[in-house]
C-alpha cells in the first residue's frame, strides 16, 4: 500500500535528519556536509523510488553488466 | 567519547575479526556450497581459506609497513590520489551492497522460517537503528559488547551441534570427490565471494590496534581465521552428516539441524537458538560494515569524523535492501553467481596492487614501524581485557597532540591524505614539535620522516 511505504519512508528519513540535527548541529565542516547531502540524494532517490514502486534504475542495474561474463564463470565450473 | 582517539587491544581485534567472518556465514554458506560442492564442501572452504589467509597476509604486511595508515591512506600513498578515488568508488558499490545484503538476509530467514507476513522492513528497519547506533558509538563500544555476544553465539552453536550427535552419520561423507576436482573450486569460488574476500574490511581497522598490542596482531589475526574456518568446514561436515545429499535442498542447515534436536524429550525444537546467533552475528557483521563503510568514505574524500557519515549511510543501506530486492530467485542469483566475480574485481585486485606496489617500492619508501613511531596520545579508557584504549606511550613519554600523532585514522587529513609528503611517512602533521617531543622520547629519528 502506498500510504504504508510513505509512512516507512518518513519514520527512515525523519529519524535520521531529526538525530543528526540534534547530534551533529553546527559540528560539521563544509566537506562534511557536501559528503553528507550526496549521501541523502542517493537515499532520497531510493526512496522515491520505493514509495511510489517505480522501479527505477537501482545498484543492481549497474552490476547486472557482470552477469554475461559472471554465468559464463558459473557455466564453466558447473561442468 | 571521540572516536578517533579509540584504539583497541590485538586480542579484541582478533574477536571482532572472527565476528565478522563467522556472523553470517555459519548460516548463509554451509547450503549453496554443498549445493555446488557435495561432500567435498569442507575441501572447497579449505582452498578459499587459503585465499583468506592470503589476503589476511596482504593486510598484516601492509600494516606492519604502515602501521598507522588504513588502506585508503596507504593507497594514496602507493598509487595516488586519483587511481585511489577510481579504486575506492568501484569498493564503495560492494560495500554499499554488501551491508544491505547482510540484513536482507536476516530478513529473508525470518520470513521463510518464522514470521512469514511480516514485511521486510520491520526486520532490516531495526537490525540498522541498532547497528547505526552501535557503530556511531566507535570500535571500542563495539569490540567490549561483542565480546560477549560472541561467547554466547559460540556457545549456542556449539551445543546444538553437540546435542545433535544421535542424528549425525559418517558414512554419508564419502564417496569424497565422486564428480572429481572440478566441483571443489566452484565451491571454492563461491566460498572466496562470500565471506572470504570480505576480510578485505579489516584493512581499514587494523590501525586502530593499541600500539603496544601491535606485536600480537599477526598472531591474533591469523588464529581467528583459523578458528573461523575450522568453524565452518564443522558447520559443513555435520550438514553433511545429517543429511546426507539433501543439505544441497536447504539453505539454512544449522537452524534444520536444531530443528532435529531431541534430549530426553525435555529438549526439543531449540531451532530458536540459532535463530537468535544468527540475528545476533548479522547484527555484528552490519555494525562493522557500517564502521568500516562510513571510515572508508571519510578516509577517500578526507573527512576528519566519519562518525558524521553513519547514519546516512546506514539509511542508504536500508533504503537498498528495499529497492534493489525483488525476489528471492533474482537476490540468490546475484549472491551466488555476481558476487565473486564482483569481489574479485573490486576488493580483492586493488589490494593486490596496492601490495604489490608497497612490496615493489619498499626500499624506497620507508612507514613508520614499531620502533619509531613518535609518541600517542589516546582517551585513557580500561578495555574490558584490561588494556587500555590509550596508545601505551602516552604515560611514558610527553603528549603529543593526538591528530598529530597519527594514532587514529581519523588523524588530519592533511598529513594522512597528501601522498609522498613527509609527515604522511611516519603519519605525523606538519607540526614540528610534536615530532620532536615524539623522537626526543627515545625513539631514533626516523630517516624516511624527511623525505618525500
Amino acid at each position: 500500500m502506498p500510504w504504508e511505504r510513505m509512512l516507512v519512508l518518513a519514520f527512515a528519513l525523519g529519524g535520521v535528519w531529526l538525530y543528526d540535527g540534534m547530534t551533529l548541529r553546527r559540528k560539521m565542516s563544509k566537506r562534511e556536509k557536501y559528503v553528507y547531502g550526496a549521501i541523502m540524494v542517493l537515499s532520497l532517490y531510493m526512496g522515491i523510488d520505493y514509495a511510489v514502486n517505480a522501479d527505477w534504475p537501482d545498484l543492481f542495474d549497474i552490476v547486472g553488466l557482470l552477469k554475461p561474463a559472471s554465468d559464463a564463470i558459473d557455466k564453466i565450473l558447473r561442468g | 567519547m571521540d572516536i578517533r582517539k579509540q584504539t583497541i587491544s590485538s586480542f579484541q581485534m582478533s574477536v571482532l575479526f572472527f565476528v565478522f567472518m563467522t556472523g553470517s556465514s555459519i548460516i548463509f554458506v554451509p547450503g549453496p556450497l554443498i549445493e555446488r560442492a557435495g561432500n567435498s564442501a569442507w575441501v572447497s572452504l579449505l582452498l578459499s581459506g587459503g585465499t583468506g589467509f592470503a589476503i589476511l597476509g596482504m593486510l598484516l604486511f601492509l600494516n606492519r609497513r604502515f602501521p598507522s595508515m588504513t588502506y585508503i591512506d596507504i593507497s594514496r600513498k602507493m598509487l595516488g590520489s586519483t587511481i585511489t578515488l577510481l579504486f575506492g568508488l568501484l569498493t564503495m558499490t560492494y560495500l554499499f551492497h554488501m551491508q544491505a545484503a547482510i540484513v536482507v538476509g536476516v530478513g529473508q530467514f525470518m520470513i521463510s522460517s518464522m514470521l512469514r507476513e511480516t514485511p521486510m522492513y520491520v526486520f532490516t528497519f531495526l537490525i540498522f537503528l541498532i547497528s547505526s547506533l552501535t557503530a556511531r558509538a566507535g570500535i571500542e563500544v563495539m569490540a567490549r559488547m561483542f565480546m560477549l555476544i560472541m561467547v554466547i553465539t559460540a556457545v549456542s552453536v556449539m551445543i546444538v551441534l553437540t546435542l545433535a550427535l544421535p542424528d549425525y552419520h559418517p558414512s554419508m561423507l564419502l564417496p569424497i570427490m565422486p564428480k572429481g576436482i572440478v566441483p571443489v573450486f566452484y565451491g571454492a569460488y563461491y566460498t572466496f565471494g562470500f565471506p572470504f574476500v570480505e576480510i578485505f574490511l579489516f584493512g581499514m581497522l587494523l590501525p586502530f590496534t593499541a600500539r603496544k598490542k601491535r606485536r600480537l596482531l599477526p598472531k591474533h589475526m591469523l588464529i581467528s581465521l583459523g578458528v573461523s574456518t575450522f568453524l565452518l568446514c564443522t558447520v559443513t561436515l555435520c550438514s553433511i552428516m545429517v543429511f546426507g545429499a539433501y543439505a544441497a535442498e536447504n539453505p539454512y542447515l544449522l537452524f534444520s539441524i536444531a530443528r532435529l534436536v531431541e534430549f530426553q524429550e525435555i529438549i526439543q525444537r531449540i531451532e530458536s537458538i540459532i535463530g537468535m546467533a544468527l540475528i545476533l552475528g548479522s547484527y555484528m557483521k552490519t555494525t562493522i560494515t557500517l564502521f568500516v563503510l562510513s571510515l572508508f568514505m571519510a578516509r577517500l574524500f578526507r573527512i576528519k569524523d566519519s562518525s558524521v557519515l553513519v547514519m546516512p549511510v546506514a539509511l542508504s543501506g536500508f533504503l537498498l535492501g528495499l529497492v534493489s530486492y525483488d525476489s528471492a530467485t533474482q537476490w540468490f542469483g546475484i549472491i551466488t553467481t555476481v558476487h565473486p566475480l564482483w569481489t574479485a574485481l573490486v576488493l580483492f585486485c586493488p589490494l593486490l596492487v596496492v601490495t604489490l606496489t608497497a612490496a615493489i617500492r619498499q626500499p624506497s619508501i620507508q612507514g613508520t614501524g614499531p620502533d619509531t613511531e613518535p609518541a600517542q596520545q589516546g582517551v585513557a579508557i580500561e578495555n574490558a581485557d584490561g588494556c587500555t584504549g590509550q596508545s601505551p606511550d602516552a604515560g611514558d613519554e610527553s603528549p603529543g597532540d593526538p591528530e598529530s600523532t597519527g594514532q587514529s585514522p581519523d588523524a588530519d587529513d592533511e598529513s594522512m591524505g597528501n601522498a609522498g609528503s613527509a609527515s604522511e611517512i611516519n603519519g605525523v602533521t606538519g607540526k614540528k614539535g610534536s615530532r620532536e617531543q615524539g623522537s626526543a622520547a627515545g625513539g631514533p629519528k626516523h630517516s624516511g620522516s624527511s623525505a618525500s
